[in-house]
């Protein structure tokens, strides 16, 4: 019995042993357990609202507590009879730090507006919640575990938050949110945490829909619920904070990660506690300078060239977030491209200060040159058809290359790749053109040996090897054999082969086996050759780079292959020959023999 | 008095729950994978206008399942199942919970569960040739764990 035939014999078994109950059962459990936590969140809603409730509301949102009321055991919320502010305008929902319920333009529309200052969660009740329709947005902070949960849903629509608000409501705790969204959003994924002020670690859940476009996202937070588990215990949160980077770094690399992780739609946010993680679109700069907000501090961001540098972003959203405050969260697009905005954050002064020095530095115009408005032209491959990040691209542990500038998309503009490993040890390699489009692949087994480090010199490239249209890019190990030959196929990497060891009597060239079906043909880039051979009794047909260690030739065995689907193979015989590496196979043909290799024992 | 949409679900829910039981077997302890699915259906069931059209019920719920269970996977107890199929090799339950999450749950899809490559993918929320990388290098792990040749 083969493997794959054992463990259809375990699914069977194990399916056989499987008592499902009545879900007639769980319905009518689930409508009860909805009310229950509607009514808890609704608590929550209520606590934080009177604990954040403003002694004198600020003057650009007209607040009405007249409905308020509250009892140890039911609560209610105002609603529908607030201010009238526009649906969606991001810099009115930071203004108070309050509650409040506002009516969009349109007056059809109600919806939550309750924030909270840092000061606040950190120094008083840090229970609150904030529900941000548009944005989809529950943050839940609860004073008994001072957790975090944030979630994204499209399930948070109005009506829900209006249920929300008028039903009685009983105490709540952190389980209880989490169990109601996973009602309200049952696609998607909890959400969490962090023990301590600042925050540690925040994760965000998605819904279905969301996390169809980020699915790294999905699986980050699928790890960090599954290492807390609810309830939270604090040795398990430590264990998953250890678990995470511990190193410092560096703005531009997390940048990457995070743009990958984002996606198209930046759907999601990231936060975990290092001083700088900071993913503004791509190109953008600015400037920060400090500026007084009714006695407290923030930061007003001047963009250079931001009309340029928003037309070349992939999301009209801005992420900010420093040492645990956001400073920016969602799409901020109207008030960047006015060319500058004040972040909705109110901090102390120094803070603030610090925070400005920390975006100067990272991004500010002297680190960041003034977009170039001759690339918004570019014409890559998937410039027109941007595909976002949604298959394999995982928090990393380790980055084991640098971005390495490839001119991936053969634009004439340098892109940038980079491979690292995730915190389950695979490994991972990310393709990042400048048109904004990021996909990554799973490599799988680390490198050998894992230091690997990628070099576009010698390397094909951005090379249709076998004229099908699609680019096939070479990665090559400059300390060892290690390679990697991906193609872009409609936007989307494929992993072609990945070795780990050159084949044996190759020295330290390389080889790399591929199946018929991967129909290489003439390699045209430098130094590289094919083979097709007998394997065993597999007709295998392979494909050599010549690149290695300077110093060490290799000893090739080449040969120019075609196959055709009836498995007629053109090969065209070259001598063996020892090869430098980086150095074109240039000879042309000088005999061509046609016909099949019969493979058969 | 059953209504028509009652009986199109009764139908629905034969069709989808034993596929759902299985690829639930694979990732949940086996204590709660009847819980998940009956969330899971009970779901369907709310959403049935949206679900029931689905092309793939079978992937959608089984994400709705693992969502809804998440918060009960405390036990993690064996399958007591795997303990009574004399043919597999003894090492294999151990070797298959010790892949990545994303390689063992690939190949239960695939090869426990009857998914095809497209369907585990809608199920994982990632491609179908992700999906195929994924099964392809933990069936190279597992043979090399169990040290085996097919």
């Amino acid at each position: 019995m083969t493997l794959e035939e054992q463990i259809h014999r375990m699914g069977e078994a194990r399916a056989a042993s499987v008592n499902t109950p009545s879900w007639r059962d769980r319905t009518d459990e689930g409508v009860g357990r909805k009310r229950w936590i509607g009514a808890a969140v609704a608590t929550i809603l209520l606590i934080g609202g009177l604990a954040f409730w403003p002694t004198t509301p600020d003057p650009g949102l007209e607040i009405s507590n007249d409905r308020a009321s509250s009892s140890s055991d039911e609560i209610w919320v105002p609603i529908g009879d607030v201010a009238s502010v526009s649906h969606g305008a991001i810099s009115d929902w930071h203004r108070s730090n309050d509650i409040a319920v506002v009516r969009s333009d349109d007056g059809q529309r109600e919806l939550f507006t309750t924030v909270t200052r840092r000061s606040e969660v950190v120094d008083g009740d840090p229970t609150g919640v904030w529900v941000r329709d548009g944005y989809n947005l529950l943050i839940a902070r609860d004073s008994r575990w001072q957790g975090h949960i944030e979630v994204r849903s499209a399930h948070l629509d109005v009506e829900t938050l209006e249920q929300l608000a008028v039903t009685p409501s009983i105490r709540h705790s952190i389980e209880t949110v989490a169990d109601w969204i996973a009602d309200q959003a049952p696609g998607a994924d909890v959400v969490h945490v962090g023990t301590r002020n600042p925050i540690d670690l925040l994760v965000i859940s998605t819904t279905d829909e969301l996390t169809r476009r980020s699915a790294p996202g999905r699986d980050f937070i699928q790890r960090a619920g599954d290492a807390l588990d609810l309830p939270i215990e604090t040795n398990d949160l430590d264990e998953l904070v250890s678990s995470l980077p511990q190193r410092q770094v560096d703005a531009r690399e997390w940048r990457t990660i995070v743009d990958g992780l984002l996606g198209e739609e930046r759907p999601q946010l990231f936060l975990v506690d290092f001083d700088v993680v900071f993913a503004p679109p791509v190109e953008l700069s600015m400037t920060a300078t400090v500026v007084d907000h009714n006695g407290s501090s923030s930061i007003r961001l001047d963009f250079n060239d931001a009309d340029a540098a928003f037309k070349r972003a992939r999301s009209s959203d801005i992420n900010i977030i420093l040492g645990g405050v956001t400073l920016i969260f969602g799409r901020a697009s109207s008030a960047i491209d006015a060319g500058s905005i004040v972040l909705p954050a109110r901090l102390l002064e120094d803070e603030a200060e610090l925070y400005a020095s920390l975006i100067n530095a990272e991004w500010g115009n002297a680190a960041r040159p003034p977009t170039s408005t001759a690339r918004s032209t570019q014409t890559g491959v998937c410039a027109a058809n941007p595909v976002p990040t949604d298959d394999v691209l995982d928090v990393a542990t380790h980055i084991a290359f640098d971005r390495t500038p490839l001119d991936l998309d053969q634009d004439g503009i340098d892109d940038e790749m980079l491979i690292y490993d995730d915190v389950d040890g695979n490994w991972w390699l990310v393709a990042q053109l400048q048109t904004g489009w990021t996909n990554a692949l799973d490599l799988g087994t680390p490198p050998t040996p894992p230091g690997l480090a990628m070099t576009s010199e010698g390397v094909p490239a951005g090379t249709d090897l076998d004229g099908d249209g699609q680019l096939e890019f070479f990665l090559s190990g400059y300390i060892g054999p290690s390679a990697a030959l991906v193609t872009l196929r409609e936007c989307e990497l494929v992993d072609s082969f990945f070795v780990n060891e050159a084949p044996e009597g190759f020295g330290a060239s390389f080889g790399v086996q591929i199946g018929l079906s991967a129909d290489i043909s003439a390699c045209q880039g430098t130094s590289c050759a094919t083979r097709v051979r007998c394997v065993g009794d597999v007709l295998t047909q392979e494909l050599f780079f010549g690149v290695g260690p300077t110093d060490l030739p290799g000893s090739w065995a080449t040969a120019e292959v075609r196959l055709d689907p009836s498995g007629v193979i053109t090969t065209t015989d070259l001598p063996v020959r020892t090869v430098l590496p980086f150095e074109t196979l240039d000879d042309p043909p000088t005999e061509a023999t046609t016909g099949v290799i019969d493979c058969s024992p | 008095m059953r209504d028509e949409s009652e009986e199109e679900f009764d139908v629905f829910v034969m069709q989808t729950q034993p596929q759902l039981e299985r690829a639930l077997a694979g990732h949940l302890p086996g204590e709660i994978v009847g819980d998940a699915v009956a969330e899971a259906l009970a779901y369907a069931w709310e959403h049935r206008e949206r679900v029931l059209p689905m092309t793939n019920p079978v992937g959608y719920l089984y994400r709705v399942a693992q969502s809804r269970s998440r918060r009960r996977k405390q036990g993690l107890l064996p399958w007591k199942s795997d303990d009574t199929i004399p043919e597999i090799e003894p090492g294999l339950p151990a070797a298959l919970a010790g892949l990545s999450p994303k390689q063992s749950q690939a190949i239960w899809l695939v090869h426990a569960a009857g998914m095809t490559h497209v369907e585990a993918g809608e199920a994982m929320d990632i491609s179908a040739s992700t999906v195929a990388n994924h099964l392809g290098r933990g069936m190279t792990r597992l043979r090399t764990e169990l040290g085996v040749d097919e």
